[in-house]
C-alpha cells in the first residue's frame, strides 16, 4: 500500500489541448478516492499518468513516496481496472488472472493459491476454466477485479469499471466494490463520471473541469459546502436549483427574491456566511437544493417563505415526489453547461420542461423533493415552503461560492 | 393463449428466414460451381490420356487410363527438358518462406502502424500503400540489376529476397489489428508486465490469427502461382514450377498431356494449402460471430 502524490501535474496534448493543469493532490495510503467530472475533464488522464500508460508534460507523480516520472507500467506495483474491463480473449479465467504474477516473475506455487483465494473472494471460483467470451458483463468485471487483486499492488487504479454494467448490477457491485476495499485496504483511485457512484463510494472526492481540480472533500463536505457554481450543480441528484437574484437590504436585514416574493435571509445563514452582506443591493446567484423545498402542508411553520406555484410535473418515486414547478426568477446562464456536464445519463427534466415551455426569460423551473405524501399534481397549485437557512449563495462574475 | 399468439409470428419469422433455397437458387450455384472445377477436371482429363485427347472431337470428357503413365514420363528427366522434382522442391521452398516471412513482418508492421506511437507514422503509412499503385513491371529492370549486382541470378534467394514482405500484407494487418486489439488491452499488457514484444507476443499474435491465416493462404497462392519473375531471374534448369510448366509447354513438338499432367500435378500442393488454412479461417471468422 502506498500514497500517491502529485505535484503541479500538467499534461498537454499533441494537438495543444491541456488535459491537465497544474493538479496538486495527495490520496492518502488505504485512502479511497473518487476522480469525478464530465468526460473531458482529465480525470483519465491523471488514471493513466499514474499508471505509466502517459506521460506528463510537466509536474511529478510519487507513489510510495517515490517520483515514478519515466518508470514503465510494469515496474510501478500498480493495478488497473478497465471500462471494458481488458480480458484477454484467447486465456481462460485462470490465465487471465495469472498473467500479471508470470510476468512478474511470480513462482507457479504462490501463483495458483492467490488466484484460487482472489477467485473465492469474488464468487468466480467456478469460472476459471472458461473463456472470456462465455462470460456475462458481471462476471468479466468480476474477473477484471480478481486480475487486479492477485497482484498484491500498491495501489488499484480503476478506470469507469462499473459504466458497463446496468443499473442494477452498477448498484450491486458498487457496494461490492465497497466491501472489497474495506476488506483489502489497498489505495484506490477511482475515476468515473457518474457523481452518485462518486458520492456513494469515495472516501474523498476530487472533482475536476476542463483539466483543473474543483474541489477535493469528504463526499457530504462536496454537497454542503460546494466551492462553486460547477460543483454546486455537478454534485446532487436531482440538481441543485440555480437562479440569480438581487440581494436586497430592506429593514429586516438581507432578502433574495423568488417566485415574486422576497424571502428573508435568517441571521444563522447571515452568521455562517458572513461574506454575503458585502453583497448587498447587488445580484447573486442563489441555489436550493431541491430536498429544501417541501410542501407547506408538511411544514410546522413556514417563517413567510412559503411560494404558490403550479406544478408542471410530479414524479411519484415511492419514498418521494419529485416535482417541476415555474417560478419568476432570472435563470443562470452556467446552469445548462452544468447540467450537460452532469453525463447523459442524467438528462435533467427541469431542463427539458424549460426547453419545451419555450424561453420564458422571467422563468426557471425548479426541481422539488417532497413528501410521498403530498397532493401535487400536474397543472394544479401547491404551496411550498423554501428552506431559506440552507440557501447557497454564489458569486455571478466568478461563480465561487459566498461565504 | 398470451404467449401463444406472441409464439407464432415468430415461428413464422424464423421459418422465412431460414427457408430451404428453391430450385433456381441451387442451379444458379451449380451452374457455377461447375463452371469452377472444369478446368480443373479437364486438365485432369487430357492428363489421363495420349497427346491425341486435347485436339480430339468431340472432346473427350471421360478420365483415360494414362495418368499414371504420364506423370512417370513428367518426373522422368530424361523423357522432358526440365526436372519436375526439383521445381516442386524450389516452389515449396519460395512459397513456404516467403508465406511465412510476409506473415510474420505484415503482423509485426500492422502493429507498429496500428498500436505504436511513432514520429512520420502516417507518412511512412501512406506511402507504403502507395506503393500499392506502382505496378510489379516496373521494378523488374532495376530488381533485375540489383540481382546481378548480389549474384542471385538463377538462384532462389533471388526470388525468395524481393517478396520478404508486401504493401497489400501490412495495409491488411494493420487495418485488422486496429479493429480486433483494443488499446486497453495492449494497456492492460504493459499494467501487466510487457514491454512492446511481449505485447506483441502474447495479445497481438494471439489476436490476429484468422487475419493471418487469409493473408497466409493469399501468399502462399500468389507466391506459388509467381510466373513472370521467376521465368525472368531463374534459368530451366533450376526452376519454380510455374516456370517448370512453361517450359514443357515450349520446343517445336507440344505435348499437351503432359503440360497438363504438370499443371494438374502443380495444382495439388495449393489445394492442401487450403485445405489446412481454410479450417483456421473458417474457426477464425466463427469465433469472432461468436464473441458477445
Amino acid at each position: 500500500m502506498a500514497t500517491i502524490q502529485y505535484r503541479s501535474l500538467r499534461k498537454v496534448f499533441d494537438g495543444g489541448s491541456v488535459a491537465v493543469d497544474d493538479l496538486d493532490l495527495e490520496i492518502t495510503d488505504g485512502e479511497f478516492l473518487v476522480l469525478v467530472g464530465p468526460s473531458g475533464s482529465g480525470k483519465t488522464t491523471v488514471l493513466r499518468i499514474t499508471a505509466g500508460l502517459e506521460e506528463a508534460t510537466r509536474g511529478e507523480v510519487m507513489i510510495g513516496g517515490s517520483v515514478v516520472n519515466g518508470v514503465p507500467p510494469m515496474d510501478r506495483n500498480i493495478a488497473m481496472v478497465f471500462q471494458n474491463y481488458a480480458l484477454y480473449p484467447h486465456m481462460n479465467v485462470y490465465a487471465n488472472m495469472a498473467f500479471g504474477l508470470k510476468r512478474h516473475k511470480v513462482p507457479k506455487r504462490v501463483i495458483k493459491p492467490r488466484v484460487e483465494a482472489a477467485a473465492q473472494m469474488l464468487g468466480i471460483e467456478d469460472l476459471l476454466e472458461r473463456k472470456p467470451a462465455q462470460l456475462s458483463g458481471g462476471q468479466r468485471q468480476r474477473v477484471a477485479m480478481g486480475r487486479a487483486i492477485v497482484r498484491e499492488p500498491d495501489a488499484f487504479l480503476m478506470d469507469e469499471p462499473l459504466s458497463n454494467l446496468d443499473a442494477k448490477l452498477r448498484v450491486e457491485m458498487r457496494a461490492y466494490l465497497a466491501a472489497l476495499h474495506q476488506r483489502l485496504g489497498t489505495t484506490t483511485l477511482y475515476v468515473t463520471h457518474d457523481q452518485t457512484e462518486a458520492m456513494t463510494m469515495g472516501d474523498r472526492v476530487a472533482l475536476m473541469r476542463d483539466g483543473t481540480l474543483q474541489q477535493i472533500d469528504r463526499p457530504q463536505t462536496l454537497y454542503d459546502r460546494p466551492v462553486n457554481v460547477f460543483v454546486a450543480g455537478f454534485v446532487g441528484s436531482p440538481a441543485m436549483n440555480l437562479v440569480r437574484s438581487p440581494l436586497l437590504s430592506g429593514a429586516g436585514g438581507l432578502s433574495v427574491r423568488l417566485g415574486g416574493k422576497e424571502l428573508r435571509l435568517p441571521e444563522t445563514l447571515l452568521a455562517r456566511r458572513p461574506g454575503l452582506r458585502a453583497y448587498a443591493g447587488k445580484t447573486v446567484i442563489v441555489g436550493v437544493r431541491p430536498e429544501d423545498i417541501e410542501d407547506a402542508a408538511f411544514v410546522s411553520s413556514a417563517n413567510g417563505s412559503s411560494l404558490d406555484v403550479r406544478v408542471s410535473l410530479a414524479e411519484p418515486m415511492g419514498a418521494e415526489v419529485i416535482a417541476y414547478f415555474p417560478v419568476a426568477a432570472e435563470p443562470v446562464a452556467a446552469t445548462a453547461s452544468v447540467v450537460a456536464a452532469r453525463g447523459d445519463e442524467q438528462v435533467d427534466t427541469a431542463q427539458l420542461l424549460q426547453k419545451v415551455r419555450g424561453r420564458e426569460s422571467d422563468e426557471v423551473i425548479v426541481t422539488a423533493r417532497l413528501n410521498t405524501r403530498t397532493r401535487a399534481g400536474a397543472g394544479q397549485p401547491l404551496r411550498v415552503v423554501v428552506d431559506v437557512d440552507r440557501l447557497h449563495f454564489f458569486d455571478p462574475t466568478t461563480e465561487e461560492a459566498i461565504w | 393463449m398470451s404467449t401463444l399468439a406472441y409464439r407464432r409470428p415468430r415461428g413464422r419469422f424464423l421459418a422465412r428466414r431460414f427457408r430451404r433455397a428453391g430450385i433456381g437458387t441451387y442451379l444458379v450455384l451449380l451452374l457455377f460451381a461447375v463452371g469452377s472445377i472444369f478446368p480443373l477436371y479437364w486438365s485432369l482429363v487430357v492428363a489421363s490420356h495420349d497427346n491425341s485427347a486435347v485436339a480430339a472431337y468431340p472432346p473427350v470428357l471421360t478420365p483415360g487410363h494414362e495418368l499414371w503413365h504420364n506423370i512417370t514420363r513428367l518426373f522422368n528427366s530424361g523423357e522432358v527438358n526440365v526436372s519436375f522434382w526439383s521445381a516442386l522442391l524450389n516452389s515449396a521452398i519460395v512459397a513456404t518462406v516467403v508465406t511465412a516471412a510476409v506473415v510474420f513482418f505484415s503482423i509485426l508492421a500492422g502493429f507498429a502502424f496500428a498500436k505504436l506511437q511513432f514520429r512520420g507514422r502516417r507518412a511512412l503509412m501512406l506511402t507504403i500503400v502507395a506503393t500499392m499503385l506502382v505496378p510489379v513491371q516496373l521494378g523488374v529492370i532495376p530488381l533485375y540489376i540489383e540481382m546481378i549486382h548480389l549474384h542471385w541470378v538463377n538462384r532462389l534467394p533471388a526470388v525468395i529476397a524481393p517478396n520478404l514482405v508486401t504493401a497489400f500484407g501490412v495495409f491488411l494487418m494493420r487495418q485488422y489489428i486496429v479493429a480486433a486489439v483494443p488499446n486497453d488491452l495492449i494497456d492492460a499488457s504493459r499494467v501487466d508486465g510487457c514491454h512492446t514484444a511481449r505485447v506483441f507476443w502474447h495479445v497481438v499474435l494471439p489476436a490476429v490469427r484468422p487475419a493471418a491465416a487469409v493473408l497466409g493462404l493469399l501468399t502462399f497462392m500468389n507466391t506459388w502461382n509467381d510466373f513472370f519473375w521467376p521465368l525472368i531471374v531463374l534459368s530451366p534448369r533450376n526452376p519454380t514450377v510455374q516456370v517448370a510448366v512453361s517450359t514443357l509447354a515450349s520446343g517445336y513438338v507440344q505435348d499437351y498431356a503432359l503440360v497438363l499432367t504438370g499443371t494438374f500435378i502443380s495444382i495439388l500442393p495449393l489445394l492442401a494449402v487450403f485445405l489446412v488454412l481454410g479450417k483456421q479461417i473458417i474457426g477464425g471468422i466463427m469465433q469472432g460471430a461468436v464473441k458477445g
